[in-house]
Order: C-alpha cells, then sequence, then structure tokens
C-alpha cells in the first residue's frame, strides 16, 4: 500500500488574477493536516481541486496512490466533505437530505448516521435552511463520518462555531483517527485549532506553500527575533522572512533558528514562533524573500 | 426526495418549452418582416431565465453533485428522465401542432392554430410549470398539488363552460363567437406578449449578467 493517503506535487492553477503557485503536500495515513493561512491565500481552492471540483492546470493529485481524474468515483467513495458553505438543499429535510447523499455511497450507514444526529442534537425533521452555522456544519460533519470514509477534507470546519462545539468537533476528528488508515485534511485561519489536533500543518500564503511539515519541525525551525534597531542591516534582514520596528528595536520572523542563533549569539531574543507569528509576519511584515 | 424530482418535472417543462419549443415556434409561424426582431429579442429573452433556472444552485445543488461519487447513479437518471421525456412530447406535440395547422388551414377554427394561440399556449405551459417549480420545492407537493387543481380545473371548466354556451344547440353561430373571442383574446395577447418578453429580456439581461458575473456556478469559485 502507497505511504500517502494524499500526495500533491506541483499544483498550478490559474484564474481570475489568482494564481496557485507549485503547491506539494503529503499526508501519510493516519495524521491530520492543517492548512492554515489568511483569506484569499487558496485553502478553499487547494480543497476543491483535490475534490475535482476546480479543473487543475498542471500537477499532480493523487489519493490513494490513484489520480482522481482517472478514478474519481472510486476515489470520491472513500472521502467525507465538509465544505464552508455546505451544499445542500435547503428547503428540505435534513432526513431527505441524507437520503438523497446516502444514495450515492455504497457504505452508507444510517444507523450511524441516526446516531450521530442525535448526539449533535438535530431534529432529522428540521429543514436544513433553518439551521444555524454551527448546525449546518454539524450535519456536514455526521453526513461525512456516516459513510466510512477514509479522507475527511474539511474547509473552514470550524469557522462560525462555538467554542463548545469547536472543542467537540476536534475530540471527535481525534477520535476518528484511532483508526489509523483514516486521515484529515481540514483549512482553518484559527492557529488554535491547529495547535490542538493538527500532526502535520501547511501553511498557505498568497498561492504558494510556504511550508508543510510536522508540527514539531515547524516548532523548531521558525522563530521571532527580537533586537535592537543596530542590529537590522541589509546582511541581516537577509536571514527574515518578514519584520516591524517597533519602539524598542525590530521584532522579525525567521525559518532557520540555527542561523539567527549562530549570526546573532546572545545578542538578540529568539522566542518560539507561533503558528499566529507566522501568519502574522507573513502577512502583515515587512517582506524578504 | 419526492419534492425534487416532481419539481425537476416543472423545471425542466420549463425549461424545454422555453427554450426549445417557443422560439422554434415563433420563428415558424412568424411573417417575415417580423422575424428579425423576434429573432434577436425571443431567444434570448426565454433562454436566461430558463438558463438561470436549471442552473439555480440551492435547487439542484451542483456542488453536492459534484462532490459525491456520482457516474450514472440512479438519482441523477431519476432527475434528469424528466428532462428527456418532456423533450419527446415537445417535439410530438409540436409536429403535431405543425401538421395540423395545414391541415385545417382552410377551416373556420384555424384561428385555433394561428401562431398567436401556439406561443399562447406555450406561454401559459411555460409561465405554469415555470411557477409550480419553486412551489414545489418550496412548499411540498401537497400544497403544489392543490394550487395546480385549482389551475387546471379553473383553465378546463372555465374553457368547457364558454364553449359549452357558445356551440349548444340553437347557437348556431357560436363557433364563430368563440373564434372571434380567441381573435379578440390574441389582439390583446400578442402587444401583452411583446411587452413581457421585453421585460423579460430587460430581467434576463440583469439578472444573467449578475450572475455570470458571480460565475453561476458554485463550483467556479474561488
Amino acid at each position: 500500500m502507497n505511504e500517502y493517503i494524499l500526495e500533491i506535487e506541483g499544483l498550478h492553477k490559474k484564474r481570475n488574477g489568482f494564481e496557485l503557485k507549485d503547491v506539494s503536500l503529503r499526508i501519510p495515513y493516519g495524521f491530520v493536516m492543517g492548512m492554515i493561512g489568511a483569506n484569499g491565500a487558496g485553502k478553499t481552492t487547494i480543497i476543491k481541486l483535490i475534490l475535482n471540483l476546480l479543473r487543475r492546470d498542471s500537477g499532480s493529485i493523487r489519493l490513494f496512490g490513484r489520480d482522481i481524474l482517472e478514478n474519481e468515483v472510486e476515489i470520491k467513495e472513500r472521502i467525507g466533505f465538509v465544505l464552508d458553505r455546505p451544499p445542500y438543499y435547503d428547503d428540505i429535510s435534513l432526513r431527505a437530505n441524507a437520503r438523497i447523499v446516502s444514495m450515492f455511497y455504497r457504505k452508507w450507514n444510517q444507523h450511524y448516521f441516526d446516531q450521530l444526529l442525535e448526539e449533535f442534537d438535530l431534529s432529522p425533521r428540521k429543514k436544513f435552511g433553518k439551521l444555524s452555522q454551527g448546525q449546518k456544519m454539524k450535519f456536514g460533519l455526521a453526513v461525512a463520518l456516516s459513510h466510512d470514509a477514509d479522507l475527511i477534507l474539511m474547509d473552514e470546519p470550524t469557522a462560525g462555531l462555538d467554542p463548545v462545539f469547536r472543542r467537540e468537533l476536534l475530540e471527535r476528528l481525534g477520535n476518528l483517527l484511532l483508526d489509523d488508515k483514516k486521515s484529515v485534511l481540514f483549512s482553518t485561519h484559527i492557529t488554535s485549532d491547529l495547535e490542538k489536533i493538527a500532526d502535520y500543518i501547511t501553511f498557505v500564503h498568497d498561492g504558494e506553500v510556504v511550508f508543510s511539515a510536522t508540527r514539531e519541525e515547524v516548532g523548531e525551525r521558525w522563530c521571532v527575533v527580537k533586537g535592537g534597531r543596530e542590529l537590522l542591516t541589509a546582511e541581516t534582514t537577509a536571514l527574515f522572512r518578514g519584520h516591524r520596528m517597533s519602539q524598542f528595536g525590530f521584532e522579525a520572523l525567521c525559518d532557520d533558528t540555527q542561523a539567527v542563533r549562530s549570526r546573532f549569539g546572545d545578542d538578540v531574543v529568539i522566542e518560539r514562533a507561533s503558528l499566529e507569528d507566522i501568519m502574522f509576519y507573513l502577512n502583515k511584515g515587512v517582506h524578504h524573500a | 426526495m419526492r419534492r425534487i424530482l416532481l419539481a425537476d418535472w416543472f423545471a425542466h417543462g420549463h425549461l424545454i418549452l422555453t427554450v426549445f419549443i417557443a422560439p422554434s415556434i415563433i420563428l415558424a409561424f412568424l411573417p417575415v418582416e417580423g422575424r428579425g426582431a423576434y429573432m434577436v429579442i425571443v431567444p434570448f429573452a426565454l433562454f436566461l431565465p430558463a438558463l438561470s433556472l436549471l442552473r439555480e444552485e440551492r435547487f439542484h445543488g451542483w456542488t453536492l453533485m459534484a462532490c459525491v461519487p456520482q457516474k450514472r447513479n440512479a438519482y441523477i437518471r431519476r432527475r434528469f428522465a424528466s428532462f428527456w421525456v418532456w423533450f419527446v412530447l415537445s417535439m410530438a406535440w409540436f409536429l403535431l401542432v405543425v401538421s395540423i395547422t395545414y391541415v385545417v388551414r382552410e377551416l373556420p377554427v384555424a384561428p385555433l392554430f394561428s401562431w398567436q394561440a401556439i406561443v399562447f399556449v406555450v406561454f401559459v405551459f411555460a409561465t405554469f410549470t415555470g411557477l409550480m417549480m419553486p412551489i414545489v420545492y418550496r412548499f411540498g407537493v401537497g400544497v403544489a398539488a392543490i394550487i395546480a387543481s385549482v389551475v387546471v380545473i379553473t383553465v378546463f371548466f372555465g374553457t368547457g363552460i364558454g364553449v359549452f354556451f357558445l356551440t349548444r344547440p340553437g347557437n348556431e353561430k357560436g363557433i364563430y363567437k368563440l373564434v372571434m373571442l380567441f381573435s379578440a383574446i390574441h389582439s390583446f395577447l400578442t402587444p401583452v406578449i411583446f411587452m413581457s418578453l421585453l421585460l423579460g429580456l430587460v430581467t434576463a439581461v440583469h439578472f444573467g449578467g449578475m450572475r455570470l458575473s458571480q460565475r453561476i456556478f458554485a463550483r467556479k469559485e474561488l
């Protein structure tokens, strides 16, 4: 069996002035990958390309070792999806919506679906359009989990959810992974969600993958450097991915902690960069190549 | 499920009647001098609203259908079966009407098969199916059945009663009165239909443009 449940290599997509450039990432079986980035960074586009809702310009997307373009039906049987705008029918009940969706999946488990609706406190007789955003997400999740999917794709699943259900959702995803063949890819801009359950983190910025690595690797490599203004020269700036000036000196983001340590020694304060720091400096700081 | 399948019947009926049948009939029966304007106006006026109906995300669930494994699925087949039934029936009806038109050309009932009458009938059905689609989808089969019954009963009984009184024994000229009645309706309806087409065109361009600018399909969104 292939080692990776999802492999993306050199993915390109250009449209409407937006370009997804050379995206590559891999998720091994049994792991959770969180995809983070600002709004408009390209997270949703990547998920839509994986689901073949958009046609890629070039590159490859392999799920379960096979290309989705050639094995779309078989692959989609094994994918559960939760989109940020759940695509179910507004004016029919949850039960009727589920009946429609269930027709497409050979492994649909009605008993488990009913059980999930009960757990999520959703009435099967209620119309989908009458649900709150959080309830819609719950329904989407119940559908995604009810056909024994091996890979769950979720686009901003926690956006608009209350903290209680956000935690519940993350715990449920964690439980899902007790089966070490199942994996999850979810996009978010809530960094704390990733810190709770993601094994791998992929950072997308302006259509490019800045990094795709394990949480530990990200913690070891990325740091925030704080020091006096006199230390910021053209040469030292090249070490940083972004910086900002403050009243007392500079603060900069760096993706090579060792290099910074050997260049500055004890002249600067080096702190482990949080995902929020990385997002902030790449989006708002002064950028460097 | 039942609701969606029934709504499909109306949606596809509306689509077929407006997109294929009405313009072709109009073009076939129009006087030559009027064709140019109609050829431009009619297809656009009818096509865009019908197309927007077909592309209605919340009714058709395009994104959902694109996300699920669906090659030759029973659900898809059932949903699109109504499209082909409408298509075949409409084409058969169209051929029948054209044949009858030539057969009855010399008879007093000829105005019943004039192009205005045919357009009128198509418009009634296209409007009816177009209205019923959202009613079925939004309110369910029961409410739609009541509305449909009222419409059908009114139209059929109304027509039946009219025909009965106008053509009863002793009223030899009844049939001519009936013809005159239809002619009057046509005279009134022709400008109404034309104005509706213009209004439809403006609306269609407006909403069509809006929709196109939003990339129409959910799957095309970033």
